[in-house]
């Protein structure tokens, strides 16, 4: 058996576990909440592109009209809140996985109140109540999840055993629906009130302060130093080999620790403070932009095989926007050995590159700000807040993209072309 | 008039093996439309659908798919990785049509 069989047939016992963690209904769930912050988490890097604007004239006029103080806010309740977007949002997707019939939106408000009803409330001076912001932001991230969990599995509980109260016929069923939503929506409450009264009688003061000292701070450790982003970075071009997308499989493992990151990042750039953190989300999606295939596709373009160009031709439009698949499958990438070695490893060549020149201080750390899919290589990495990091994309993906593929193009090439002439003699 | 969707992980790639998949239907003058859109947003998706094509990125969803509309009237096939890749809506369109004549 060749190590190529090896290799697939190991993959191959390995399948039905990708599977599960593929339709895991967590994970999936998670994904989709990260997916669905982005739009506060973009209107709060407007605000605080505006407040830490490298321009002084600007910023002194966003002052004058007073603006400041309306952006600082801004930014706390969207970059700030991001744990009020999650909570809502986890649940919402989860009861739309556990119970096909149902979208959820109640449940999400309800999530929403479990996680306020143990966030304790201060008093303000000279009168009135406040939510310290703390816990609404990037530390409270996991709480978030694990109060929606909770709360999306109460109310699953409730609808699969038909725990309902039982009324007249003649009541009309619009009234029966909103009284059985009641039920879940009081034995939630009850449960949080519950482990607010358990936590405060601890050391830990309240169920954020547990979880993010228990479960948030060792995880984000691991999950994001940079041995685990290689190893993430490595295993996801490796299910990509065998055909699975791979970021979409690995992400929601790693996703919401990196976004912490990210949010971290941005109140530090808010507070005109320096930046925390090298590795991000957004660090993330700059390097490991299109998988390095857009320097493969550019040499294609100009092979001596007429088969390689017109694949590159093909694959070029869609590369330029970091879409991989065209050339993935095409030409293809996937169980393709002659170009195992670099499609697995050369996003982690720049991913160390990269945390190499950030960490010496030649490319700027990123500002935290997620970046959109879909746009053109350079412009994908301007949210990056700096010209170094956009540089730094271009010249990865343009540079030194095409000498690391190189060696594997020409054999993989010379091979080609042999064919190519063999069938042509073969139709002469 | 049949409706055809067609999902990948973000509805990028779908979106442009769709357009094209769209030319090579009204090419052949066939009775339907298609849809191209993320494995996320299908699964809120509740207007009719005759047959279900999934990028090949998603073969880890696959089976589960095909359980699921078993008994149904839904075909669910996935596109081979070389038609995706090299972007071959024609011969995708030919699946279909078989897929329908099931």
């Amino acid at each position: 058996m060749s190590v190529q069989d090896k290799m697939t047939s190991f993959f191959d016992k390995l399948a039905p576990t990708i599977n599960k963690l593929g339709n895991n209904i967590y994970l999936r769930s998670i994904s989709n909440t990260m997916m669905g912050t982005i739009g506060p988490l973009m209107v709060g890097s407007i605000a605080v592109l505006f407040l830490a604007f490298p321009i002084q004239g600007v910023k002194d006029a966003i002052a004058a009209i007073g603006l400041t103080p309306i952006l600082a806010a801004v930014n706390s309740i969207t970059i700030g809140g991001l744990a009020l977007y999650v909570v809502f949002l986890m649940a919402k997707n989860l009861v739309s996985m556990l119970l096909p019939n149902e979208d959820g939106t109640l449940i999400g408000a309800l999530a929403l109140m479990s996680f306020l009803i143990i966030t304790p409330l201060g008093a303000l001076e000279g009168g009135g109540n406040a939510i310290p912001t703390q816990w609404l932001g990037a530390s409270g991230v996991f709480s978030a999840f694990i109060v929606a969990i909770i709360s999306a599995k109460i109310y699953e509980l409730f609808v699969k055993k038909h725990i309902t109260i039982k009324m007249p016929d003649s009541v009309p069923s619009v009234v029966t629906k909103s009284f059985d939503s009641l039920l879940p929506a009081f034995a939630i409450g009850i449960v949080f009130i519950i482990i607010r009264l358990i936590f405060q009688n601890t050391s830990f003061g309240n169920l954020h302060q547990f979880i993010y000292s228990l479960i948030q701070t060792p995880l984000q450790g691991l999950g994001t130093s940079l041995p685990a982003t290689l190893v993430f970075g490595t295993v996801a071009q490796l299910l990509w080999f065998f055909g699975i997308h791979g970021t979409n499989v690995i992400n929601p493992l790693v996703q919401p620790l990196r976004l912490a990151l990210d949010a971290e990042n941005m109140a530090a750039l808010a507070a005109g403070q320096a930046l925390p953190h090298i590795i991000g989300n957004a660090f993330w999606s700059i390097n490991t932009w299109g998988a390095t295939t857009l320097g493969l596709i550019l040499l294609m373009l100009r092979s001596k095989s007429s088969q390689y160009r017109e694949m590159g031709k093909i694959a070029l439009v869609p590369g330029i926007l970091g879409i991989t698949e065209p050339l993935v499958f095409g030409l293809p990438l996937v169980f393709n050995f002659s170009f195992f070695f670099p499609y697995i490893f050369n996003n982690v060549i720049i991913i160390l590159l990269s945390y190499f020149l950030t960490s010496i201080g030649i490319i700027a750390r990123c500002s935290g700000v997620q970046c959109i899919f879909g746009l053109p290589l350079g412009f994908h990495a301007m949210v990056g807040g700096h010209w170094t990091i956009v540089v730094w994309q271009i010249i990865s993906q343009l540079v030194i993209s095409p000498v690391l593929w190189y060696p594997w193009f020409k054999m993989a090439e010379k091979k080609k072309v042999q064919e190519e002439n063999e069938a042509a003699n073969l139709v002469a | 008039m049949k409706h055809i969707v067609l999902i990948c992980a973000g509805g990028f790639s779908a979106n442009i093996m769709g357009s094209l998949i769209r030319k090579a239907m009204e090419k052949h003058e066939f009775d339907g439309d298609l849809k191209a859109m993320s494995e996320w947003n299908f699964q809120n998706y509740r207007d009719p659908v005759d047959v279900l094509l999934l990028g090949p990125q998603l073969s880890y969803m696959y089976d589960k798919l095909k359980e699921k509309y078993k008994g149904t009237h839904v075909k669910v096939g996935m596109i081979a990785m070389t038609d995706y890749g090299r972007m071959d809506a024609e011969h995708v369109f030919e699946s279909i049509l078989e897929m329908l004549n099931e």
